[in-house]
């Protein structure tokens, strides 16, 4: 105990995360900076996949993952975000049927908070309820590898190179898996409601 | 109409977490994190074992060597499929050693730096065709098949360090951006304890679990992959407990084959992986996607 309270006379706030990670693994509690530095982002990621119900049980379960593995960061990456995402990804393919529900919820959900005054046009576009049929139904039918490249460029905005480390596969997979998503999407958001898209944003 | 723009509103329903909202997490996790005489033993101790478990793991399937597995038992014989009486139990870990045999005997094709790799897949209700330089330095393409017609989309190669830069899918002409090459087919190791300790390094999961296991063999099984690695990869697989074997599955494209499966934690909507039940080639994944072709191919344009 005398020794955890020495080293914890270092402001862990003031290093970068590599350090903090570095330092974790004889001191187990600096981890909890880490938490507390980009918690909100993965419970955010974890919501959007698998729904605000299961968030709270799914960001624990990924720092406990992450906190297990500490010893494997590379530490070459100063910024951890990449690795948690990555983290993360595997917990949400653990748990692919919440987020196929929760993309059908979502499907009918629109959104209590949208104001009459927002001014983004898409934002009233995406509130149609067709369209948000066909882009949740879109990434509920996506290939997970595609989706998980997908929704960490769009959702999290990651770059190429962060997903490709996030994943742990090669950044020409990353192009291709969005390339696929991507097209997948149009595919979909094509024909009736297309014109949906291009009436409310010149419209709005 | 952009899609990413669309899909970023959607996101924006979601709010931050709040630091209120996360403290329980938070407890419960330092709670985990600091020793305790009451704790389980130390992360670091729990990792040595893993390792153990691990090496342990792969020692034992190199010790017994591929031979073992080219000695294999057909446990789904031909005439037990679909007819009246009760098809064999099959057995995962024999599913993939079966698989690593078969992937033995294919011809042996060594990719060229200049070649690329030819992938036709069906994806949903698309149909995909990519070449991808082997070596990431020529320009590759990828052609989608959808009910609204063929699209191509050019993926530039990364030559003396620039490549040609893009906006969305589409080539911005005359300008380039610093790149470094990006591979399209590795060297992977060629037994089963290298890939094991391949994998366990280089893959995203932890060490002996089964759901990296299964994840690797789908990731890497879609890619070309010279028959020594693959049936390495299988074999590889085969040594992690908890795979599961499910007979009468049919890939993205209809194709009916054997499935090999896992437990995932907390939900039923698992990832079954279709292997052909006479050739045991890897097909796809049960209801989403196929491998069609693939193969090593000189030019763009040319399928085999």
């Amino acid at each position: 105990m005398k020794r955890l309270r020495r080293v914890k006379a270092v402001d862990v706030t003031t290093l970068t995360d590599a350090a903090v990670i570095e330092r974790s693994v004889q001191d187990p509690e600096s981890f909890a900076a880490i938490f507390d530095r980009h918690a909100p982002y993965i419970h955010r990621y974890l919501a959007r996949r698998l729904g605000a119900g299961v968030a709270d049980d799914m960001v624990g379960e990924t720092f406990l993952a992450a906190f297990r593995r500490r010893e494997r960061f590379d530490t070459a990456h100063v910024d951890a975000r990449p690795w948690l995402y990555g983290i993360a990804t595997n917990v949400v393919s653990q748990h692919r049927r919440e987020e196929e529900h929760e993309y059908r919820l979502r499907q009918a959900y629109v959104p209590a908070t949208s104001e009459p005054s927002y001014a983004d046009r898409v934002a009233t576009a995406v509130t149609a309820q067709s369209l948000r049929q066909v882009l949740f139904g879109a990434l509920a039918r996506l290939s997970t590898g595609d989706r998980d490249v997908l929704l960490l460029v769009a959702w999290e905005e990651l770059t190429y190179d962060e997903v490709a480390a996030a994943l742990a596969i090669p950044v020409g997979t990353v192009r291709s898996r969005l390339n696929r998503a991507r097209k997948l999407l149009r595919t979909e958001l094509g024909g009736d409601s297309t014109s949906t898209i291009k009436e409310a944003l010149s419209n709005g | 109409m952009d899609d990413l723009r669309l899909l970023q509103q959607v996101g924006q329903e979601i709010p931050l977490a709040t630091p209120d909202q996360l403290a329980p997490t938070r407890d419960r996790i330092l709670a985990a994190m600091t020793p305790t005489p009451a704790a389980s033993p130390a992360p670091t101790t729990i990792r040595r074992e893993a390792r153990r478990r691990w090496r342990f793991v792969f020692g034992g399937v190199a010790a017994a060597g591929l031979a073992a597995a080219i000695v294999s038992v057909f446990v789904l014989a031909p005439d037990r499929v679909g007819g009246d009486v009760p098809a064999a139990k099959a057995d995962a870990r024999q599913v993939l050693r079966d698989a690593a045999a078969a992937a033995l005997r294919l011809p042996d094709v060594a990719p060229r730096p200049d070649q690329f790799i030819y992938t036709r897949s069906q994806e949903g209700r698309n149909l995909h065709e990519s070449w991808l330089s082997v070596d990431g330095t020529r320009d590759g393409l990828i052609r989608t098949t959808s009910a609204d017609g063929k699209t191509e989309d050019l993926h530039p190669g990364c030559r003396d360090g620039r490549r040609n830069a893009e906006r969305g899918n589409l080539v911005v002409p005359g300008r380039t951006e610093p790149c470094t090459p990006e591979p399209n087919y590795l060297d992977l190791p060629t037994d089963a304890a290298a890939m094991g300790a391949y994998l366990a390094e280089h893959r995203s999961g932890e060490p002996g679990s089964v759901n990296a296991a299964g994840k690797d063999v789908m990731d890497l099984g879609y890619g070309y992959l010279r028959p020594q690695s693959r049936a390495a990869l299988y074999e590889a697989a085969a040594a992690v407990p908890g795979l599961r074997a499910v007979e009468n599955v049919k890939d993205g494209a209809g194709r009916p084959g054997i499935g090999i499966t896992w437990p995932t934690q907390g939900g039923t909507g698992d990832i079954v992986l279709v292997f052909d039940a006479k050739s045991y080639a890897f097909l796809g994944v049960s209801g989403s996607s196929a491998v069609l072709a693939l193969s090593v191919v000189d030019k763009v344009g040319q399928t085999g």
